[in-house]
C-alpha cells in the first residue's frame, strides 16, 4: 500500500470531518481571492487600478459580490423544467468540490497527535476521480442550458459542453505520459516519483498540452467563446440569477483552482520544494508544514498565468477552438505517447545510456529546429481581381464618392434653439473645426 | 449480506429493463432500456469476479461497456436519421414494412 | 438448473481464499441499491424523456460506486467517466435535439401490451431472483485482490490480462470502435451531398454583389433612438425611418396585447405599492378618500395626457408646471393642485 493511503486509512472521523471542513474553506476563500485577484490583476494590465473601495485595496469585493448576488431576486423562467432548473447548478458545482479531495497538498505531518498526510481520499486509481467530476460536471452546464427553456441558452450549452468533453480528451492524453513515468495513477505516488526530477522538464509536451487543454477545460479565455457569446446573453447560465448564478460562478472557479493544483501535482512536483531549498538543511524544507507553502505558491502562479491569459489573448472563435483541440492537440498527443514509450522501453531495456541518450534527444530537438527554420515562410498571395470588380481609389477599400453631400441632421435643428447648433453635422470643414475645437465632446 | 444480494439487485434491475423496452414507445428511452440491461449484466460480471477473486469478470465488464459504447453511437445515429426524416421518435411509427 | 450447477461450483470456494464482506460494503449496498433501483423504475415510468436520461444517469452512479465497493476500483471510474460521462451524455444530447415534447402517446397501438408487459415483467423477476436465492445460498466470496499491487485489482491487473490473455478481443473492440465512429459519420452527414460551406470571405464578396437580400444585417435602434425599446424604428441621416428596421412581428402583435404594458409604462394605471400589507394602494387611506384620490389620479392623467399633447414647445412651460404631479398619494393641499393641472 502507498505510504500516504497508510496514512491516511487510520484517521479517526474528526480527522476526516476536519480535513473536509478544511478542503470546503480552502476551495471558497481560493475561489474569493481568485476572483479579486483577478480584478486586479486584469485592471493593472490595462492600466487602470481594479477595485479598490471595498476593504484594503478592494479585498473584500468578490465578498461583496457574493452577498450582492445572494440578495437578488430568484428568477424561474416560465418555460423552465422546475426541477432540473434547480438541480443544475448543484450538479456543477459539487464535482468541482470533490474533485479536489486526491490532491495532495503536503506530505506527512502531526495534527493534534495523529500522524496523517494532508490528503483527504487516496485510492489506487486516484487521478481518475478527477477525471470523472469532469466528466460530471459537463452535465451541469448542459442541463443549466437545456432546463432554462430558450434557444440561447441551449445552444450555448451544447457548444461549451462540446467544448469541454474534447478538451477532456487531450486532458487525459496528457497524463498518459505522466503515468508511464510515474509507474501509478495515485496522486501521491506521482508526486514521489516526482523526487529527482520535475516532470514538465522530463515530458514537456505533456506539460504544454495539458496546460492548454486546463483553459479550455475550465471554459477560460481564450477559450470563453461560450460564455461570452455576444456578451449580453450569457451562455448556459444566461436566465438564472441570484444563489443558482453564484453557484455556477463557484463551480468554474473552483474547477480553475483544481486543474492549477493538478497541474501542481502532475507536472510540478506536488509539494516538493524547487531547486535551491530542498538542499537546505537535508531536506528539512520538505517536511512538517512547509511543503503546504510550496504548492500554494506554485497553485497561485498556475492561477496567475489563467489571469494573463484573460488579460492578454483575444478570444478564438468556436470552429478554431475545436479545430484545435481536435485536430493538433489529440494527434500530437498521441504521436507523443508511442515516442514517450519508446524511449522508456529503450531505457527499460538498457539499450541505450544516459549519456548517449541525452546526446540524441538533442540532436533530434536541434534538427527539429533546424527544419522549422528553413520551412520558407508563406508568401502573402497576390490579391485576385474578379471580371467584374470596379477598381476603387483608396488602395481597394471603399471610399465615399467625392461630391458627396451629407444631409442635415434633423436633432441638430430642434437642439440649435437652446445649445447653438452644435450638435449638428458638420456640413463644411471650417464650421465642423471651429466647433469641434472650442467644444471637444460636443454636449454641454 | 453476501454477493448473491448483488446478483439479485442485477436481476431486478434487468427486469426493469426488459419491460422498459416492452412498455416504451419513444425509441430513445427504449435505448436506454437496453443501456440498462447492459449495466445489470455487467454488474453480475463484477459480482462473480469478486467471488472468484480473480480479475476477469472486470476485463468481460470492461468489453461490455466498449460494446455499448460503439453500439449507442450507431443506434443513436439511426435514430436521428429516422428522425429526420419521419419528424417521429416514436417506435410506432416506423411500420413502413408492416403487411 | 444451469443455475444450481454455477451455485454449487461458487459454494465449493475452498475456505483458505474465503473473504468477509465488511459492513462498510454492507452499508454502501443498501444506500445504493435501493436508489440504483429507484433509478430504474424512474426511468421506466417517467414522462420526460430527459428525466428518464437522469434517472438512468443515477443509476449508474450507483452501480459505478457499486463496482468500487467490489473492488474493481478502475472499472467503476471507467462507468462513471466512460458511460455516464460520454454514453448518457451522448443520449441527452440527442434528446435535446429531438426536442422535448416526444414523449410516449397515451393510446396503446397492441391491445393490452402494457399489462401483459407488467406481469412477464414481474413473472421474470420472481423466476430469476428465486433462482438465484436458492442456488446460491452458501456462496462465500474469495480473498480480494490487492488494488495497490501492480498485478491485481486496479488499472495494472486489468491492463496486464488485456494486453496478454485478451489482446485478441482488444484488438477487435478497436476496430468495432473506428467502424461505429465512420458509420455514425456516414448516417450523421452523408445521404444527400452537402455544399461546401461558404467561408467569411467568400460570403463577405457574395454580400456585396448582391447575392443575398442586402450587404448588411438588418438596422436596430440606432444612434438617435429615443428610446431602447426594440420597437422603436431606426432613423436614417436625413430623418426619416428605414423601413427595414420595422418589425413585422411586432407591428402585427394586436394592441389589446400590448394595452397592459403601455399602461403600466405610461403610470396612467396605479401600480401597486410595495409596501402595503395587502393589494390595496395606496397604504394609509381609508377606501373614500382612495377612490377619490383613484378619481383625480384618472383626472391628473387625462389632463397630463392632453397637456402634453398640446405641449409641442413644452421646455417654456417647464418652470410653471413645476409642481410635482404625482398620482394621489400627497393629499395635502388637493384642491390648489387641480385647478392648475386642468389649466395646464
Amino acid at each position: 500500500m502507498n505510504e500516504t493511503a497508510r496514512l491516511i486509512a487510520d484517521d479517526p472521523i474528526w480527522l476526516i470531518l476536519l480535513k473536509v471542513v478544511g478542503t470546503f474553506a480552502f476551495l471558497v476563500v481560493m475561489t474569493l481571492l481568485t476572483i479579486w485577484a483577478e480584478r486586479r490583476v486584469i485592471g493593472r494590465m490595462q492600466q487602470r487600478p481594479g477595485p479598490n473601495r471595498a476593504g484594503p485595496f478592494g479585498i473584500l469585493q468578490s465578498l461583496a459580490d457574493g452577498l450582492k448576488l445572494a440578495f437578488k431576486e430568484d428568477i424561474r423562467p416560465v418555460l423552465a423544467d422546475k426541477w432540473i432548473y434547480v438541480l443544475a447548478p448543484v450538479v456543477s458545482a459539487t464535482p468541482a468540490l470533490v474533485a479536489f479531495s486526491v490532491i495532495p497538498v503536503g506530505g506527512e505531518v502531526t495534527i493534534l497527535g495523529e500522524r496523517t498526510a494532508l490528503q483527504l481520499v487516496e485510492l489506487p486509481v486516484s487521478l481518475l476521480v478527477v477525471l470523472a467530476s469532469a466528466s460530471v460536471g459537463v452535465y451541469g452546464i448542459v442541463l443549466a442550458g437545456w432546463s432554462s427553456g430558450s434557444p440561447y441558452p441551449l445552444l450555448g450549452a451544447l457548444r461549451s459542453a462540446a467544448q469541454v468533453i474534447s478538451y477532456e480528451i487531450a486532458m487525459g492524453l496528457s497524463f498518459i505520459a505522466v503515468i508511464l513515468y510515474a509507474g501509478t495513477l495515485s496522486t501521491s505516488g506521482i508526486v514521489a516519483a516526482q523526487e529527482n526530477g520535475w516532470f514538465f522538464a522530463l515530458l514537456p509536451f505533456s506539460f504544454v498540452v495539458y496546460a492548454i487543454a486546463m483553459v479550455g477545460e475550465t471554459n477560460r479565455a481564450p477559450f470563453d467563446l461560450p460564455e461570452a457569446e455576444s456578451e449580453l446573453v450569457g451562455g448556459f447560465h444566461t436566465e438564472y440569477s441570484s444563489l443558482k448564478f453564484a453557484l455556477f460562478f463557484l463551480a468554474e472557479y473552483i474547477n480553475m483552482v483544481t486543474v492549477s493544483a493538478l497541474a501542481t501535482t502532475l507536472f510540478l512536483g506536488g509539494w516538493h520544494a524547487p531547486w535551491p531549498l530542498y538542499l537546505v538543511g537535508d531536506g528539512v524544507l520538505n517536511t512538517g508544514w512547509w511543503p503546504v507553502l510550496w504548492f500554494l505558491l506554485k497553485t497561485m502562479a498556475f492561477l496567475f498565468v489563467f489571469v494573463w491569459l484573460r488579460g492578454t489573448l483575444p478570444r478564438l472563435r468556436y470552429d478554431q477552438f475545436m479545430n484545435l483541440g481536435w485536430k493538433v492537440l489529440v494527434p500530437l498527443s498521441l504521436v507523443w505517447i508511442c515516442a514517450v514509450t519508446a524511449i522508456r522501453g529503450v531505457r527499460n531495456a538498457d539499450l541505450v545510456g544516459s549519456r548517449e541518450f541525452l546526446f540524441i534527444g538533442g540532436g533530434v530537438v536541434v534538427a527539429l529546429l533546424l527544419l522549422a527554420f528553413l520551412v520558407p515562410d508563406r508568401k502573402p498571395q497576390p490579391a485576385e481581381h474578379d471580371e467584374d470588380e470596379v477598381p476603387l481609389t483608396g488602395g481597394g477599400y471603399p471610399v465615399p464618392p467625392v461630391d458627396l453631400r451629407v444631409p442635415e441632421s434633423p436633432r441638430g435643428t430642434t437642439v440649435s434653439a437652446t445649445s447653438g447648433g452644435r450638435a449638428r453635422l458638420p456640413e463644411s470643414g471650417q464650421e465642423s473645426t471651429g466647433s469641434t475645437k472650442e467644444d471637444p465632446d460636443g454636449n454641454d | 449480506m453476501t454477493p448473491t444480494h448483488y446478483l439479485l439487485l442485477s436481476a431486478l434491475l434487468f427486469t426493469i429493463g426488459t419491460v422498459g423496452v416492452l412498455i416504451r414507445r419513444n425509441a430513445i428511452v427504449l435505448f436506454m432500456c437496453v443501456e440498462l440491461m447492459l449495466n445489470a449484466v455487467n454488474l453480475s460480471l463484477v459480482t462473480f469476479a469478486r467471488v472468484e477473486g480473480t480479475i476477469d469478470g472486470q476485463v468481460m465488464a470492461f468489453f461490455v461497456m466498449v460494446v455499448a459504447a460503439a453500439e449507442v453511437v450507431v443506434g443513436l445515429a439511426i435514430i436521428m436519421s429516422i428522425f429526420r426524416t419521419r419528424q417521429s421518435a416514436s417506435v410506432d411509427d416506423a411500420n413502413l414494412l408492416k403487411y | 438448473m444451469i443455475l444450481t450447477a454455477a451455485g454449487t461450483v461458487l459454494a465449493q470456494t475452498p475456505l483458505a481464499q474465503q473473504g468477509v464482506i465488511g459492513t462498510g460494503e454492507t452499508v454502501v449496498f443498501w444506500i445504493l441499491g435501493p436508489l440504483a433501483l429507484l433509478g430504474a423504475l424512474g426511468m421506466v415510468f417517467a414522462r420526460s424523456a430527459v428525466h428518464s436520461a437522469l434517472w438512468l444517469v443515477l443509476t449508474m452512479l450507483s452501480l459505478g460506486v457499486l463496482y468500487m465497493a467490489q473492488n474493481a476500483q478502475f472499472l467503476g471510474f471507467t462507468q462513471i467517466i466512460v458511460y455516464t460521462g460520454a454514453i448518457m451524455m451522448l443520449f441527452l444530447f440527442v434528446l435535446m435535439l429531438v426536442g422535448r415534447d416526444a414523449s410516449d402517446s397515451v393510446v396503446e397501438v397492441l391491445r393490452g401490451q402494457r399489462l401483459v408487459a407488467g406481469v412477464l415483467g414481474v413473472a421474470l423477476a420472481v423466476l430469476l431472483t428465486a433462482g438465484l436465492a436458492r442456488s446460491l445460498e452458501g456462496v462465500v466470496p474469495a480473498a480480494p485482490l490487492d488494488p495497490w499491487a501492480p498485478g491485481g485489482g486496479a488499472a495494472g491487473g486489468l491492463g496486464q490480462v488485456i494486453f496478454t490473455d485478451y489482446l485478441f478481443p482488444f484488438e477487435l473492440t478497436s476496430a468495432l470502435l473506428i467502424t461505429a465512429s465512420l458509420g455514425a459519420m456516414v448516417l450523421a452527414y452523408g445521404g444527400k451531398g452537402r455544399k461546401p460551406r461558404m467561408s467569411q470571405r467568400e460570403t463577405v464578396r457574395a454580400r456585396f454583389r448582391g447575392e443575398y437580400a442586402r450587404p448588411s444585417p438588418l438596422p436596430g435602434p440606432g444612434v438617435y433612438a429615443t428610446a431602447n425599446s426594440v420597437a422603436t424604428p431606426a432613423l436614417l441621416p436625413d430623418g426619416s425611418v428605414a423601413e427595414d428596421s420595422l418589425s413585422e412581428i411586432l407591428d402585427n402583435t394586436p394592441v389589446e396585447r400590448l394595452r397592459p404594458d403601455r399602461e403600466a409604462v405610461s403610470g396612467e394605471v396605479e401600480s401597486p405599492d410595495p409596501h402595503a400589507l395587502t393589494g390595496r394602494s395606496p397604504r394609509w387611506s381609508g377606501s373614500e378618500e382612495s377612490s377619490e384620490q383613484r378619481e383625480r389620479g384618472e383626472e391628473h392623467s387625462s389632463a397630463e395626457a392632453s397637456g402634453s399633447a398640446r405641449g409641442g414647445d413644452g421646455d417654456d412651460h417647464g418652470g410653471n408646471g413645476s409642481v410635482p404631479t404625482v398620482d394621489g398619494d400627497v393629499p395635502e393641499n388637493p384642491g390648489a393642485d387641480s385647478p392648475e393641472e386642468v389649466r395646464q
